[in-house]
């Protein structure tokens, strides 16, 4: 039995894998058409669109990608709020609660241009691309834990990331819309030092 | 003597069919089954079970790739070959539904909530989260739960510092991105058959190069443990067994001899097994190296059988076989009373070493008595007195008896010298004797398994220690009283860095009465005062959805979760905090993550009542300790018996004499190990005991041998390589309580073979 099982794994494989460097190439594709930088600051609008609700929520800030030091998610309206996710060398990382870690950790993937990370967590559903630029594609979540929260992530694009949508299992949508981009140099000692340039 | 052959094969196969019948785990690898069953309260007991049993089927495997992509490809590969393999539980077994709490969520509240709920924050923070970067994460939970209060509270529960975002715990360590994957062994088997396919399991996974694995985990180095034992055994037992069976048809020249060798031990050894797992059931795989080892003894019956035989020609010493049977007999009186002696101590692995030894022995003997003298005929002198080729042994023979004779005279003569130099050299030696008893000594593990459990470590340092403490009380609420009042003093232990951190209890479940009061402080400062009502209308809820939050609410008043149910609706760890109410006494635990200085835990044990610090791997230490103090103790109880046996047919001085042998033996062997500085543990003695019962038999056969047994030298001789050959190669071993074992055998019977000499009275030069 211990046989059978193990050589219909060898079987299953390949197709496996397949699919995970079909996946990575058409990532790797998009990646290369907006470039990699090691620190992106852009301004976010986000609007949840919640069942329960009669309106949207909507709020706007700034988000930090400095692939060396970590994020920083500036909401300035309604209200204020920062949260800084240091990238840490230990397992003990922020102290921030886990939903927004995953968020986070998620937007700064997508926002920092590293697509290829992200067949980590999800598998290519579709993927539209028009000679002018214009991309658009659709990812579904690859492990359970993610799947218990979101049915699938859009992003949509063309020179630079436009919007990225997050459709959650109960059909409730979060909507990332991202401007003004920036990509000032490397050199900050600490997070807190790109937070005046937020202002 | 036809009938005692045919009794002898009927008991064979009997006895063949039993062991064949004996289940596979029946044989064990575990050293915990070697020692007694903790003495400790019923709780402790409990605790043990509860947390060891965890910790004891868990194994880790650390994946690594450059990229979180090519992590999760790995983590992926790993899982379908552990899931395929059908040694561990799925992976989805563990996974936790947090929905089996939400009827209790009005009254399960985090600490950093109530505190919210008292200084009037819990909507801020609600805001500062739903606009947050959890934002999408919250707006999932908003209609159930809209304040968040449950979804902090289940958070809570999970290992807060670990990255689960890819479906396992990761982390980035500089670009080099780690994964662990947790897996529970199947059952509670550690049978010998199942470590070694673990083992085998594991082994390829570390050679398989699409793969970056490190593996740990108790199970991990219990299977490495028992497969290279039985690898070893075999590859020993195979090299001395051979070297045996070449000795044999080298001395006598026949291969009946041989045949009855192997018949005999293997019928001693059949019927020891089934005598000892009708006994115990379990048997651990160090008694039944022992106790084979002892059973392997039996041979040296065999060869006094038939070098007593050689002397058929000569009617003056032979007598028949009576003369050699009364030396068998008395060697094995002697043994199996000793050994029996044993099995009152309270220390399972001495008890099945016993019971092994004692019916093997005895089993053995019983067929060289009675199956020898109907199938051995030694051939007869031809009758002009010319030898037949059964007597070219006799050269052998006198030489050795020259040799011993010359030994024995040398040491004679010099007595004085020869006395004040052993004292030297036995003082020296034991003063240098180094007790070791900490079981982690005892674990040998390649150079890879130390690496890669010091890497898992190192990358997720956050795994549970196997020490804990133990709270105990009358009821939930005073388990939960003294926690509360042990959590302060562990909390001043992290802030000085001597705990990174703990599980507790009142961390996660609340008193029935401290519940009551979350749902009134809820009622007071959310519900009632309109605040939630406000929260949700100004996010746009129509007014019937909040009407529909506020009777919920009101319809759980008075719902409570006891200890019993909340255990039962937790993820791990946390179903292992609370051990339940028996007769009265409750229990609960406290897990201790990086403990630093183990002495201020077990301070605040000692500090406040009703708190116990356990620390299994000591507690086994001590355990081994203990049984190595009684086991030495019973080891000079043996001899006494021996005596006391002896006395009667020997006559006093003459049994002390006897007795002096095994006796120095024993002592020179424990010098030995303190000159080679092996540290001795309960494995050493453990060969001791076996040096005792060899180191007799030589010495009453050369006591009863009178100057005319020309071929006792050579019996006495033979038995020694075999012995040596079987059990003191054993010492080449990498297992460090096989090594232990077969050094002090090695050096044990080395000593008694030369001592022997000097119990045996007359001048046997001639022969």
């Amino acid at each position: 039995m211990y046989r059978v099982r193990v050589g219909l794994l060898v079987l299953i494989m390949p197709s496996l894998v397949f699919a995970a460097t079909h996946d990575q190439q058409t990532l790797a594709s998009i990646e290369s058409r907006l470039g990699t930088y090691p620190v992106i600051i852009a301004r976010m609008s986000i609007s949840q669109n919640i069942s329960i609700l009669s309106r949207p929520v909507v709020s706007s800030g700034h988000i930090v990608v400095d692939r060396r030091l970590g994020v920083i998610w500036q909401i300035d309206a309604p209200f204020a709020s920062t949260t800084m996710f240091p990238v840490s060398a230990s397992a003990g990382a922020s102290s921030a609660e886990p939903g927004a870690r995953i968020v986070s950790k998620l937007i700064s993937t997508i926002v920092g241009g590293q697509f290829n990370d992200l067949t980590a967590y999800f598998s290519v559903d579709a993927v539209a691309m028009s000679p002018d630029g214009d991309f658009s594609v659709t990812l579904k979540p690859v492990n359970s834990g993610l799947a218990r929260m979101f049915s699938r992530l859009v992003l949509r694009g063309s020179r630079e990331l436009k919007l990225v949508e997050l459709v959650s299992a109960n059909g409730d949508t979060t909507r990332y819309e991202f401007s003004d981009y920036q990509h000032p140099a490397t050199g900050k000692a600490s997070l807190s030092e790109y937070l005046p340039m937020l202002r | 003597m036809r009938g005692s052959i045919l009794i002898w094969i009927l008991v064979l196969i009997v006895a063949a069919l039993f062991v064949d019948q004996v289940p596979r785990d029946a044989i064990t690898a575990n050293l915990m089954d070697l020692l007694p069953h903790d003495q400790r309260d019923m709780t402790v007991q409990r605790a043990l079970d509860t947390v060891s049993l965890e910790s004891r089927r868990q194994v880790f495997f650390l994946v690594s790739a450059k990229n979180r992509a090519g992590l999760v490809e790995q983590a992926r590969q790993l899982q379908s070959l552990v899931d395929a393999s059908g040694f561990f539980k799925s992976g989805s077994a563990n996974r936790y539904n947090p929905s089996a709490l939400f009827r209790y969520r009005y009254v399960l509240l985090t600490a950093a909530d109530r505190k919210r709920l008292v200084s009037g924050g819990v909507i801020a923070q609600a805001r500062k989260e739903l606009f947050g970067p959890a934002g999408a994460v919250r707006a999932i939970s908003l209609q159930k739960d809209p304040a968040f209060l449950f979804q902090h509270y289940v958070e809570s529960l999970l290992p807060a510092s670990l990255d689960n975002s890819l479906g396992f715990p990761s982390v980035d360590q500089g670009g080099e991105y780690y994964g662990l994957i947790a897996r529970q062994l199947k059952g509670t088997s550690s049978g010998i058959l199942q470590m070694r396919k673990l083992w085998s399991f594991i082994t390829a996974l570390e050679k398989n190069a699409a793969l970056n694995v490190e593996v740990t985990g108790y199970p991990v180095f219990s299977a490495y443990g028992a497969s290279t034992a039985q690898r070893e055994i075999t590859i020993i037992g195979s090299i001395s067994m051979l070297a045996i069976i070449l000795i044999i048809l080298l001395v006598f020249r026949r291969i009946l001899p041989l045949l009855l060798v192997i018949v005999s031990i293997t019928g001693g050894a059949l019927v020891a097994a089934v005598v000892t797992f009708a006994v115990f059931g379990r048997v651990h795989i160090m008694a039944l190296v022992a106790g084979t080892s002892l059973i392997g003894v039996s041979i040296d019956y065999s060869f006094h059988y038939f070098c007593h035989r050689f002397n058929d020609g000569n009617v003056e010493v032979s007598g028949g076989t009576g003369g050699v049977i009364r030396g068998l007999t008395l060697g094995m009186v002697s043994s199996v009373s000793a050994y029996l002696l044993l099995t009152v101590a309270p220390f399972p692995g001495l008890r099945q070493i016993a019971v092994f030894s004692a019916s093997g022995l005895f089993v053995t003997w019983l067929m060289v008595i009675t199956l020898y003298p109907a199938v051995y005929k030694p051939k007869r002198p031809k009758p002009d007195g010319s030898r037949v080729n059964e007597y070219r042994a006799d050269a052998l023979a006198d030489a050795i008896n020259r040799l011993s004779w010359k030994l024995k005279n040398n040491i004679l003569n010099h007595r004085k010298l020869f006395v004040v130099a052993l004292g030297v050299f036995l003082v020296i030696g034991i003063f240098r004797v180094k007790p070791a008893d900490d079981v982690r000594q005892l674990q040998s593990a390649p150079l890879n398994l130390r690496s890669g459990d010091a890497k898992i470590r190192s990358v997720f340092p956050d795994l549970p220690d196997s020490r804990f403490l133990l709270v105990e009380g009358s009821s939930s609420a005073q388990v939960s009283q003294i926690s509360r009042k042990v959590a302060s003093r562990l909390d001043a232990l992290k802030r000085s860095g001597d705990l990174t951190r703990y599980q507790s209890l009142v961390d996660a479940w609340p008193t029935v009465q401290a519940q009551r009061s979350n749902y009134n402080l809820l009622r007071r400062n959310l519900y009632d005062n309109g605040h939630l009502a406000a929260w949700l209308a100004s996010l746009g809820v129509a007014k019937g959805a909040i009407d529909a939050e506020y009777k919920k609410f009101q319809k759980q008043a008075g719902v409570t979760v006891t200890a019993d149910e909340w255990e039962k609706r937790v993820p791990p760890p946390w179903n292992l905090l609370w051990l339940g109410c028996k007769q009265g006494q409750c229990g609960g635990i406290i897990l201790l993550y990086g403990i630093n200085d183990p002495g201020r835990i077990a301070g605040i044990a000692k500090q406040i009542s009703g708190v116990k610090f356990v620390d299994q791997v000591r507690a086994i230490s001590t355990v081994m300790h203990d049984t190595r103090i009684h086991a030495s103790w019973l080891l000079g109880l043996a001899a006494l018996v021996l005596f006391v046996v002896l006395a009667p047919i020997l006559g006093g001085l003459a049994s002390l004499k006897v007795l002096a042998v095994p006796t120095s033996a024993i002592l020179c062997s424990l010098a030995m190990t303190g000159y080679f500085g092996v540290p001795v543990s309960l494995f050493n003695i453990f060969a001791l005991l076996l040096v005792l019962g060899i180191g007799v038999d030589y010495a009453i056969f050369n006591h009863l041998a009178g100057s005319h047994d020309r071929y006792l030298g050579l019996a006495v001789l033979l038995s020694a390589c075999t012995t040596i050959l079987s059990f003191g190669l054993l010492s080449f071993s990498s297992t460090t309580a096989l090594s232990a074992f077969g050094l002090t055998l090695l050096f044990g019977i080395a000593a008694a073979l030369v001592l022997s000499n000097l119990v045996r009275s007359g001048d046997w030069r001639a022969g």
